[in-house]
């Protein structure tokens, strides 16, 4: 089978509950394999012609506002208030049946710097002209693809969004100054304490901080009055005159607990602004792989069940037009793009554990297991083979062999399912549970057998492993390994010091393959965070910042916090229809 | 007297709705799932059907003549159909593939009748699957590394029928690399425990008396199997040392607070242990210069040399790591 049709056909059989990730938006091939502003642009003409955004005169609007922010994380709310501070009546629309983004679930260290209050009481030095030079560095990969102007606009904005945080309610950890870390070269991350009101949490007892920034900033937002609407998914931004005026409003469907689409609309004006807050693209597949072909349907995104990242703010922006940014960033293998996480479950982000008592674990379905030490089991492709030191967890390492070709001719791109293979030693070392909701059988993300072979033969029932794992290549990578911890020398990979042999029965298969991480590229916005076309130009009353936007590596919360206040404030002051409420 | 007029007739149309499997365990249970459709009669139940099986039987240089048995009998009622009942609708019958090897083809026939006022004609179906041997399959475990040169050494064995199979009173064989019997365990009759049906025994082996790494074969052959499985091989390996002489105890801390450091795995010469609560790992060893690594994740101590020559007492500081390493980059 062709690798798109492979890819489509995972997908079909893929039981998670996005609802883009049953949906290509694009036509076969879209510009897949190739990079740069061309094939992007490519990218935004095709995807124009899968889904014409309805032209205005089309539209029958329903509700009518100052401005429409789209998606209530880290970048919606901070747009939201931000816009409201301004006297702009505000609809804030999220697609989840909570606010909080994927933010909710963050470690809340916001990476923004500049000088603020906790930096200074730490006798930490620092400036927006230093954070300026940091973030630009030519020497740094997470630095030297970055838009200067946008740096410098963090740099400058990085103060007063502090200010901003705090007169919206945050409670900050004052012990806490993270980092430098990334391109920084003094401390600049500040958090918030953990929310305390345990009901309102999604993600229990690992110091979940990011709760703490959007609940305080949604408790704000609703006294200053912003509208906020849930379980809305928005469809399309639509353009005046023949999509090249300005930006009117937005389309929505109201959206079930899975995502799924109820047929209810609804479509909302926006005298002043449409901001995209929906956050990055690395639960669409066809999207993620214009970076990086290599990202096929058998890879999860770390939000998948909490407030899927689907592409949706920057596929509606190109289809009237928008232009995509630095994407260097995406593939520059720098900043947080990838994850080797915990494992037996779909949903494995190493900092994103759901528990049964999450409000979203009947989607996420099991909470997985924790990899203590590496040297409990080895890693194997969907052909039963090692690839690479287990005990290696970085790009060159992990990742880059992980989707490398497993020799497939049906399947050229993605390195396919990989699977962490273990016996019973193993589990009570680790002591861990081998049942739900611990693991998730139900859906083919671990199994267990009497013998290996039986082993490899019941993995097939996993989505993504298309062909049957030979029993005989999976028993034979075990007895070779196990020479290996015999003699203390692992002549495949160099494994340093293997251990444990694996051995006795059952023995165990359980979901391994590597997370997606942010997004670091997406669509071009200018210091005023206004969505920008190919030809430079603005896109008159369309905003967007977090995710959604490209230009700038800095990863998470500190670009989209700051990016998200600019976007709010611009909008709200965006003249051209404005009529105050 | 006027003629009974006769009833309206309407083919039953079959088909399969889920593939038979080309291949099935012989004597094991399978589905059969067919489409019944009947677009005018509305309901199907206990409309009646047979599986036969056509098989060849006689002078087989002559061809043999066909001769039908009739391998399942039933109703496409209650279970059978769906809660819909009626037309266009999906049985799914269970059967049993013949115990002996070959192919096979079966026919499913809903005979005539009628049903509702409306007469149907015989209606068949037929299907072709080809019966395989179980397969078994074998592991080796719990048996030490290394072993001293020449002296026996247990290993437990076990093997599984993939069909669950009783595999009680049946042999597996450890061979050498030339392929003699070396020793031969007679599987016991609970399965090990945690498994579904793997059965084991525990099997007493000579240690080569060459010193290094070597490999046994198991192997499984059930021929002896009223049904007919497919034998198994599997190796399990370990290095021989000669006969220690000595007793090191390696006592492991944590270099910063001293404290004990249990569970960390000590490589000494070929010898593997971990250490106890105490941090403690009593092992024996010969005279000699021999390598000493440690493995306990979130710490780190470089490989050593102990020179043994006699019994003897050592210890060795691990210097935790940062806490989130290796992973530090995904702690956010
Ligand atoms: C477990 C975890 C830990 C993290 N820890 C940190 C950290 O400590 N520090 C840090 O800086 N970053 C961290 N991050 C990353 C950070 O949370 C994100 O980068 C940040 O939230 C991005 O902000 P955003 O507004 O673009 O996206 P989000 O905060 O996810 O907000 C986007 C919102 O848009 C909604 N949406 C999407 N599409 C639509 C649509 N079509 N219609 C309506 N709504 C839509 C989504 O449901 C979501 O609620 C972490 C992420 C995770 C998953």
């Amino acid at each position: 089978m062709a690798d798109d049709a492979r890819d489509k056909a995972a997908r079909r059989r893929d039981p998670k509950p996005s609802a883009t990730s049953r949906r290509s938006f694009l036509k076969s091939g879209a510009a897949a394999g190739v990079g740069g502003a061309a094939a992007l642009a490519g990218l935004a003409a095709q995807e124009a012609q899968a889904q014409a955004p309805p032209l205005a005169g089309q539209v029958r609007w329903s509700r009518e506002v100052d401005v429409v922010v789209i998606g209530a994380g880290a970048s919606g709310l901070p747009a939201a208030i931000a816009a409201r501070d301004q006297g702009a009546t505000v609809l804030l629309v999220e697609q989840h049946f909570d606010i909080g983004g994927i933010a909710i679930m963050s470690g809340g260290m916001i990476h923004m710097g500049g000088g603020n209050r906790i930096q200074k009481e730490k006798g930490v030095q620092d400036s927006p002209d230093l954070a300026f030079t940091d973030w630009v560095n030519a020497e740094n990969g997470e630095a030297k693809f970055n838009d200067r102007d946008l740096v410098r606009k963090w740099a400058d904005e990085s103060v007063p969004t502090f200010e901003f945080l705090t007169a919206n309610g945050l409670d900050w950890d004052e012990k806490f100054l993270g980092g430098p870390g990334d391109a920084s070269s003094v401390p600049r991350q500040v958090r918030p304490k953990e929310w305390p009101i345990r009901k309102d949490l999604v993600a229990f007892d690992q110091g979940r901080n990011g709760s703490g920034i959007v609940r305080a900033l949604e408790q704000s937002a609703r006294k200053k009055g912003v509208e906020i609407l849930l379980s809305h998914r928005m469809t399309n931004v639509v353009r005046e005159g023949d999509r090249r005026g300005r930006v009117m409003g937005a389309t929505f469907v109201q959206v079930d607990r899975n995502f799924t689409p109820t047929n209810q609309t609804l479509n909302v004006r926006a005298r002043r602004g449409v901001i995209l807050c929906t956050g990055g693209h690395g639960n669409n597949v066809e999207f993620r792989r214009s970076f990086d072909p290599r990202l096929t349907a058998e890879y999860q995104w770390h939000g998948q069940t909490l407030a899927p990242h689907n592409a949706d703010g920057a596929k509606a922006a190109m289809a009237i037009g928008a232009s995509m940014w630095a994407t260097a960033n995406q593939t520059a293998e720098a900043g947080e793009a990838f994850n080797k996480g915990r494992i037996a479950t779909r949903d494995n982000y190493i900092r994103g554990l759901i528990t049964p008592e999450s409000p979203i674990f009947f989607r996420a379905k099991a909470s997985g297991m924790n990899v203590t030490d590496w040297q409990n089991l080895i890693l194997v492709k969907e052909n039963g083979k090692r690839f690479y030191d287990e005990l290696d967890s970085s790009y060159d390492g992990f990742f880059a062999h992980a989707m490398a070709w497993t020799g497939d001719p049906a399947k050229l791109n993605g390195g396919g399912p990989i699977w962490a293979i273990f016996d019973s030693e193993a589990v009570k070392r680790e002591k861990w549970g081998t049942e739900a909701p611990v693991v998730d059988r139900e859906r083919g993300y671990f199994f267990s057998a009497d013998t290996l072979e039986e082993l490899a033969a019941q993995m097939k029932r996993n989505p993504f492993q298309w062909r049957e794992m030979p029993g005989t290549t999976l028993r034979e990578t075990v007895e070779r390994f196990n020479t290996f911890v015999d003699t203390g020398i692992d002549l495949d990979f160099k494994r340093r010091k293997p251990t444990h042999k694996i051995a006795t029965p059952p023995f165990y298969a359980a979901w391994a393959t590597p997370s997606l991480h942010d997004s670091l590229s997406g669509i071009r916005i200018n210091t005023k965070c206004q969505v920008m076309d190919l030809q430079a130009d603005v896109i008159p009353g369309l905003y967007a910042a977090g995710e959604t936007a490209g230009g700038f590596a800095l990863h998470g919360l500190g670009r989209a916090i700051v990016f998200g206040r600019i976007a709010g404030m611009e909008a709200a002051k965006d003249g051209a229809r404005s009529t105050r409420a | 007297m006027t003629a009974p007029k006769a009833a309206p007739a309407e083919a039953i149309a079959l088909e399969l709705r889920e593939p038979v499997p080309n291949e099935i365990d012989a004597g094991a249970r399978f589905s059969v799932v067919v489409g019944v459709k009947a677009p005018a009669t509305r309901n199907l139940h206990g409309a009646p059907f047979t599986i036969i099986s056509s098989t060849r039987e006689g002078d087989v240089n002559d061809g043999g003549h066909a001769v039908d048995h009739p391998v399942l009998s039933g109703t496409l009622v209650g279970s059978h159909l769906g809660p819909e009942g009626g037309h266009d609708t999906s049985a799914r019958l269970t059967a049993t593939a013949p115990e002996d090897f070959g192919t096979f083809t079966w026919a499913l026939v809903v005979p005539a009748q009628e049903v509702n006022a409306v007469r149907h004609p015989e209606a068949s179906l037929t299907f072709s699957f080809a019966t395989r041997p179980h397969a078994t399959s074998l592991a080796a475990w719990d048996h030490p590394s290394p072993v001293v040169a020449g002296r026996p050494f247990t290993v437990k064995v076990g093997a599984k029928c993939t069909a669950g199979c009783a595999l009680a009173g049946k042999a597996v064989d450890i061979r050498d690399e030339a392929g003699t019997v070396l020793a031969s365990g007679t599987l016991g009759e609970t399965p090990w425990p945690g498994t579904t049906g793997l059965y084991w025994a525990s099997v007493e082996v000579q240690a080569p008396a060459a010193l290094g790494p070597f490999s046994r074969a198991l192997a499984f052959s059930a021929a002896e199997l009223k049904l007919p499985h497919a034998g198994a091989s599997a190796t399990f390996s370990a290095v021989t040392i000669p006969p220690p002489d000595h007793h090191l105890s390696i006592t492991v801390v944590d270099k910063e607070t001293q404290a004990p450091l249990q569970d960390a795995y000590l490589r000494v010469g070929l010898v593997r242990i971990a250490t106890d609560d105490t941090g403690l790992a009593r092992v024996a060893v010969s005279a000699g210069e021999l390598g000493l690594s440690i493995w306990k994740a979130g710490y780190d101590a470089p490989d050593t040399t102990v020179v043994v020559t006699g019994d003897d007492a050592v210890r060795v500081e691990m210097t935790a790591l940062p806490v989130e390493d290796p992973f530090a980059r995904w702690n956010k």
